[in-house]
């Protein structure tokens, strides 16, 4: 699953690493603002990024190592937090990487970035109504869709902005 | 920067579920409303009050006496003989978990949450 390519594979190997850092930063410095379930989720951001430059295998893979690395980093590895980090990054990536395969050219980052963001929280939500067994927690669903607006959004931009210059380096160097 | 027709759309999309989800979230969970207020005198229940009818009730202890009125499926203390007079300044309480408190006569007004208030779940 990993690239064969060793360019592709160290490219492989920075995203893996600034999504770690990006992951540990927000965990550090950004707990859960306000909200219980709010973030901005600055890792999604890497996620995003590699779309142009890896086949799902590969990013499937990248997705699974930085929750698990993180959940390390954090020592929530098997807790509640580290299934809803998963289950939220699992869905949001397929739903991304489908989105992005399907219309990448009438589609910039800032719709795949909010598509993915809203399915996050929508997955975790599901997750959350399983652990506690109760529909009520639901409740949190119109706060967290907003979050996903703003934050989808954020996160869809700056990829627009970045996406732009990286292509450029990145191809060149492949 | 520049955002698509087919990203626009998805913003749309996104926040029409929203607002939707938000509509659903007030209807569903504005029918669990508690249909009685509960009153302790020294952590004793005395009385339990159907929220549905207006009408003003009388309690006394320790020398004291307050009137607690309910109206409008909202509680208050109407009119109180106790010296600061805390619990009158409170004035409506309507939502379950609310409690008016008045310490001199040792009086508590309380709208009950149906389910036990425990925590439900703690992440992390």
């Amino acid at each position: 699953m990993l690239p064969a390519n060793p360019k592709k594979l160290a490219l492989f190997g920075i995203f893996l690493s600034l999504g770690l850092v990006l992951q540990a930063i927000e965990n550090i410095y950004l707990p859960s603002m306000f909200i219980p379930g709010v973030k901005i989720g600055l890792a999604n951001l890497i996620t995003l990024l590699m779309l142009p430059f890896f086949g799902f295998f590969e990013l499937g893979l990248a997705v699974l190592l930085r929750v698990v690395l993180s959940s390390f980093f954090s020592g929530t590895f098997l807790s509640m937090a580290f299934y809803f980090s998963l289950s939220g990054a699992t869905i949001s990536f397929l739903v991304m990487y489908v989105l992005y395969k399907t219309l990448h050219k009438r589609l910039s980052y800032a719709g795949i970035s909010l598509a993915g963001a809203l399915f996050h929280n929508i997955a975790q939500l599901m997750v959350a109504v399983l652990v506690v067994g109760s529909w009520a927690v639901l409740i949190q669903l119109p706060i967290l869709i907003l979050s996903a607006i703003l934050t989808g959004l954020f996160l869809g931009i700056v990829g627009n902005i970045l996406s732009q210059q990286l292509e450029d380096i990145i191809s060149y160097e492949l | 920067m520049s955002l698509t027709r087919l990203d626009k759309l998805i913003l749309v999309i996104v926040i029409t579920i929203g607002l939707l989800s938000f509509a659903v979230v007030k209807q569903v969970s504005s029918h669990d409303s508690a249909n009685e207020v509960v009153v302790k005198i020294n952590s004793k229940k005395v009385a339990s009050l159907a929220i549905n009818y207006d009408k003003v009730y009388v309690f006394q202890n320790n020398g004291l006496k307050c009137w607690v009125e309910i109206k409008n499926k909202k509680i208050r203390i109407k009119k109180t003989k106790c010296p600061n007079k805390l619990c009158y300044k409170q004035g409506f309480i309507s939502a379950p978990g609310d409690s008016i408190v008045c310490a001199p006569m040792r009086l508590i007004v309380t709208i009950p949450i149906k389910q036990k208030k425990v925590v439900d779940f703690v992440t992390r």
